[in-house]
Formats: C-alpha cells, structure tokens, sequence
C-alpha cells in the first residue's frame, strides 16, 4: 500500500462530482480517438496522448470520489496516492503513474511520440475508465 | 402485487410476491448486501470494503450517505467487536479500516462482486448460445450503479440477422435468459432486442438510449457498431427504395467500405446487407 504523505492535500467531493469527473474521462477518450482519426501532422500523437492523460486522471478523481470521498487537491503524484487507498487499484495506480510521466513530454515540451506511445497510453485511459466505472458499481 | 410476466414460446409464469410468506427481496446491486440484511451494516461494510485507509466516523457516515453518525458510531462499534473492523485511535478521532484478515471477510466481497457475478452469469449463459448474439450489454440503472431494490435488470441484446429456422430457437433463447436472469437476481429483466435495421433506425433518430452508458457483457461493442446519424439516415433511405440491396451497397461503398477503423460497423453493414439479400428479409419484415 503506497502511504500518504501527511502534507497530501484532499478536498472533499459527492458522487455528482464523480459522476462529472467520469463524464469527463469519457469525453477525453472520444477526443483522443477523433485526434487520432482526423488530426494530421507532426503534433497528431501527442494530442492523442495528451487527451488519454486527461481521460486517466478524470478516471483516477471518478474512482477517488466513489470509493473515499475525496480527490487530491495537489500535484500529481498526490493524485496516485490517493487512488493507492482505493481498494484494487494496483493496476490502476500503475496505469496512472504511467500516464502522468508522459504528460508533461505531450502536453508542454514538443516532444514528438511514438505510434508505441500513443497505444500505450490509450490502453492505460481504457483500463482506467473501466476501472472507475466499475467502482460506480460496487 | 402479483407480476405476470409471458414469455413468448414458453409458458406463462406468474410471479407472486406475498411479504412474510414468499421468498427472498429483490437484488438492490447498488447496496448489495440488501438482499440479506436491511441494516446499516451493509452500507458500513461496503464503504469499509472500497479502501483499504483507515476512515474516521464522519467520512464513512459521509459516503454512506443515509445515515446518521449515530447510527454508523453503533454500527462501527459491533463490528469492531465481532471483529470485522479494526478500530484505532489516532490522537482525539477514532479510525476504522476493513479486517481483511477476518475468516467472514470473504463474504464481504462476495457482496461487493455481486455486479461482476451477475456479468458473468449472463456472459456464460450468452455464450453457450447455439445462435450467437451480436452482442449484449447491460443498461439502464444498474449499469450505472444507481438502482433500487425494485430496479429492473434492463439488457441490451444485438442479433444478427437470422434464417428462417433460426428464428424460434432464437426467441426460446432470449425468454430462457430472461429467466435466467430473474431466477439470478429475484429483479425483473427487461430485454431490448435490437437488430441491424432497427439499430440503424435508431442510430437515424438519435435515439438517447444509444448514447446511456452500458456495461459490456460479451460480443462487440454497440456503439462502435452503431452508424453515425448522417450515415444511418443514408442507410433508412436505401432501407425504403425499390431495389434495397443495390442502394444498401451503394451507400457502404460511399461511406462504409473503408470502415477499417470500425470492424464493428462494418460487421452492421454486412448483417443488414445479408438481411436484405436473404429470403430470410420477409421473416424478418414479420418481426
């Protein structure tokens, strides 16, 4: 079990507020498949990438919502310590911690990605959104 | 009140439901535990159950949502003692996490699993078809996590498109898992049988059902198969012409036949393509 940090800021939420965030990881994912369908150019993949992350963090706070309550109110590595509490997220927080070392290279860099990497991090936002879907459920 | 539910092929069945003389409840899928005990242990446990962080009172009384933290201060306070819940304190609050270690705790996520044991059931039951759907998805509020006790089990089965002498055994297979399913769960199952033509049909109106969330149960994805509206409406055109199948293909080679992105659309295509060309199409006209 990955521990908090006593400093790790939460914020309190109700399920209207993960139903949003889950709505939202949706919407991502239909925005990095149009991204991948209609963008051309160099910047295609990151885009891609780019909406997978924000899918899988919608996903992440969905899941953090329904199971604690709470989101994190801080950096990103607190957003993966928190989804650590909920139970059976080992995947989940591999997933995330996956995602959010690419963000930055598609996001704020210009860095180009790989057909490899955009696979990789649709695959991780699916199974993320899978995940917080099935936390609605339980 | 009696429920009388006829499946077609099949013989009446009447349902009675008498309280205190006749079976169990109805499965509430979002409180699970409902079907054996109406207490706040179930809610207690089930937010217990979905983190493995210790939680104070006000924060399980918070999720649980219904309850007073009265209530959920004596519900923490048996469990602690029968030992399910371990009870810490950390400075003035008292914190409460889920006793993985207890021997009943395995009942407990029996309880939580209910939602994937119903997946599966239907999921092993659809496979075993001699006439295999397209698809099945679950809908409705128990996709979505928000039933009640008295929550149908609303599912959404694609068939393709069918001979002549498939039509009964298929019709006997649906009515078999509606059953099934009610005998599974004690909840009424609603099925919404969809075909390729109704699909497009649907898909041409925009028909909100289309766009609800579902669960995946087995097959290929509905969404992914359905047409978008512009092509759908393209597609009822050619459905309502004089020579069906030569519009049908004129419209997938204008808009489908590079759907290699979709092999769930193309899969519509070929069903709703075969449909027409079949002498099967006047059995299904009848439908």
């Amino acid at each position: 079990m990955t521990l908090m940090a006593r400093q790790d800021k939460t914020r309190a939420v109700d399920r209207t507020y993960a139903d949003t965030r889950l709505g939202d990881a949706r919407a991502y994912l239909q925005q990095a498949d149009i991204s991948l369908q209609l963008v051309d150019g160099p910047r295609r993949n990151a885009t891609v990438v780019s909406s997978a992350v924000l899918a899988g963090i919608a996903a992440c706070d969905a899941a953090c919502a329904l199971a604690l309550g709470m989101v994190s109110a801080g950096a990103h590595d607190q957003a993966v310590r928190l989804l650590a509490r909920v139970s059976g997220s080992t995947r989940a927080v591999g997933d995330l911690s996956k995602l959010m070392a690419i963000k930055t290279a598609a996001q704020y860099t210009g860095k180009s990605m790989a057909e490899r990497q955009v696979r990789d991090a649709i695959a991780r936002a699916l199974r993320l959104v899978a995940y917080a879907e099935s936390q609605r459920r339980r | 009140m009696p429920i009388v539910a006829l499946y077609p092929g099949n013989t009446p069945r009447t349902i009675v439901r008498v309280p205190g003389l006749l079976y169990a409840s109805d499965v509430d899928f979002s409180q699970p535990f409902r079907a054996v005990t109406p207490t706040l242990d179930g809610p207690v446990l089930r937010v217990l159950a979905r983190t493995t962080h210790p939680m104070t009172r006000q924060q399980v009384a918070d999720l649980v949502g219904e309850a007073s933290e009265a209530g959920v201060r004596k519900v923490l306070g048996r469990l602690a003692g029968q030992g399910m819940v371990i009870e810490a304190r950390i400075g003035r609050h008292y914190t409460y996490v889920g006793n993985r270690e207890h021997i009943l705790w395995p009942a407990v996520e029996v309880f939580m699993s209910a939602s994937d044991r119903l997946d599966t059931a239907i999921r092993e039951h659809v496979e075993a078809w001699e006439v295999p759907a397209l698809s099945v998805e679950l809908f409705g509020s128990v996709a979505t996590g928000t039933s009640t006790s008295g929550s149908d089990i609303d599912l959404m089965v694609y068939r393709p498109s069918l001979a002549d002498d498939q039509v009964g055994l298929w019709d006997s297979q649906v009515a078999e898992l509606r059953m099934a399913v009610e005998r599974w769960t004690g909840n009424a199952c609603e099925i919404l049988e969809i075909d390729p033509r109704t699909l497009v049909e649907m898909a041409a109106e925009d028909e909100p059902v289309l766009k609800a969330p579902r669960v995946p149960i087995s097959g290929l994805n509905i969404a992914a198969a359905s047409p978008s509206m512009e092509i759908a409406r393209s597609l009822q055109k050619a459905m309502s012409s004089s020579d069906i199948s030569r519009s049908l293909a004129r419209v997938n080679s204008q808009h489908l036949a590079d759907a290699g992105n979709s092999p769930e659309l193309r899969r519509t295509m070929e069903e709703l393509l075969k449909a027409f060309a079949s002498p099967a199409m006047k059995s299904l006209d009848r439908r």
